[in-house]
This record gives C-alpha cells, structure tokens and sequence, in this order.
C-alpha cells in the first residue's frame, strides 16, 4: 500500500501563474528612487513559481525509483546551468567595467537581479526537465 | 545507447502479466517497466531482485550484459 508521501503532491497547473507575483520585483526601481531600498529585487525570484506548471502536469506521479533518478538528473542539469550563470555575472561584474559607466550602487542592483533571477531560472529549469525525462516515457507506449 | 540486453517482456509474457501488473507488483509505474523492457533505464539491484523474485527468473536471464 502506497503511502501518500510516495506520490507527488496534487498541484493545480494553473498556480504556476503565481509566476507573475515576480514582477514585484521590479518594484525595486521604485524603492531605489525613493529611498534607496533595493530589497523588493529579491521577488524576482519569484518567477520560479512559473515551475508548479510543470509539478501541476505531473501531479499524483508515484515517486518510484526512476522518477527519483530522473528528478536528480533535473537537479544537477539545472543546477549546472545556474552555477555557469552565477559564474558569468560575477565575471561581468569584476570586469572593472562598471567603475567607469555606473556607480557601486547600480553594480550591487545587477547582482541581486541577476542572483534573484539565476534562482528562478534553476527552479523552473528543474521542473521543467522533469517533467522532459519523465514525458520522453510516455511518449511510446505499447499496450501489453 | 543501451549496454545491455532486457528480456523482461518474454519472460513477463510467458507468466501472461501485463505491464501494469507488473508495475503494481514490483511497486514502480508503467513507465519504469517500459523503458526497463527497452533497455533505456538501469534498474537498481532492489528492483532487479524484486523484478526477478515476481517473475520467477534468474536475474542473469533477466539483464544480460555485454561482456
């Protein structure tokens, strides 16, 4: 008998609009102009809710040992690509460029963009190979 | 490119299961027996065992690997 836990939980696809609550973030613009806060950059993680599209698509999948193996794979292709984009932004941002165009300040706002972004990024790409793995599946069928 | 041989479709045919069957026997979904039988997923030693216990084979004649 399969416990609840071994399934994945039952997500309504249509909450990966919550993706949109990201868009706060450029609230940080705002903030910056009218008190020099630039916390608010932060939501832009919160594009990475655009993911529960995908964890919506495969809700209630038994977590069975290839879905395990096939949610690793995800986690370390995505992870991959967002250690490879930190590594770019900080490359860009120790590049001396930014002493001579803009001030610290706008250097510290496109690193915690690009930070909040790489963050998203990473979420939905794990999602959304997952979901690739595991559909590639279902894709050929046979029925006995 | 898959470096061994599967014959879990024969043997699960001649115990006249279907994948389904299976599935639910060994505890894993559908999916998992048909990329099994395709030879594109390497199971682990657990579910090779419990594969092997359900259709009464040889887990040898079950996955055979290239020398």
């Amino acid at each position: 008998m399969k416990s609840n836990s071994d399934y994945t939980a039952n997500i309504n696809p249509r909450l990966g609009w919550l993706g949109l609550l990201g868009f706060l973030g450029f609230g940080g613009f705002w903030t910056y102009q009218i008190n020099n806060m630039i916390f608010p950059f932060c939501f832009l993680c919160l594009f990475g809710l655009f993911g529960l599209f995908y964890d919506g698509k495969m809700k209630h999948t038994l977590k069975d040992e290839m879905y395990k193996d096939n949610e690793r794979k995800a986690s370390l292709k995505a992870l991959k690509l967002g250690f490879g984009f930190s590594y770019a932004l900080v490359i860009v941002s120790s590049s001396g460029i930014w002493d001579i165009i803009v001030t610290k300040d706008f250097l510290l706002i496109f690193l915690l963009i690009g930070m909040s972004l790489n963050v998203a990024i990473v979420v939905i790409l794990s999602r959304f190979y997952l979901y690739k793995f595991d559909s590639l599946e279902k894709d050929n069928e046979c029925g006995y | 490119m898959s470096d061994f041989k599967c014959e879990l479709k024969k043997y699960r045919g001649l115990m006249d299961m279907t994948q389904e069957q299976l599935a639910e026997k060994v505890g894993v979904r559908r999916e998992t027996i048909i990329r099994l039988e395709k030879a594109q997923y390497n199971p682990s030693l657990k579910l090779a065992i419990d594969i092997s216990k359900t259709l009464n084979v040889p887990i040898d004649k079950l996955f055979i690997f290239d020398e």
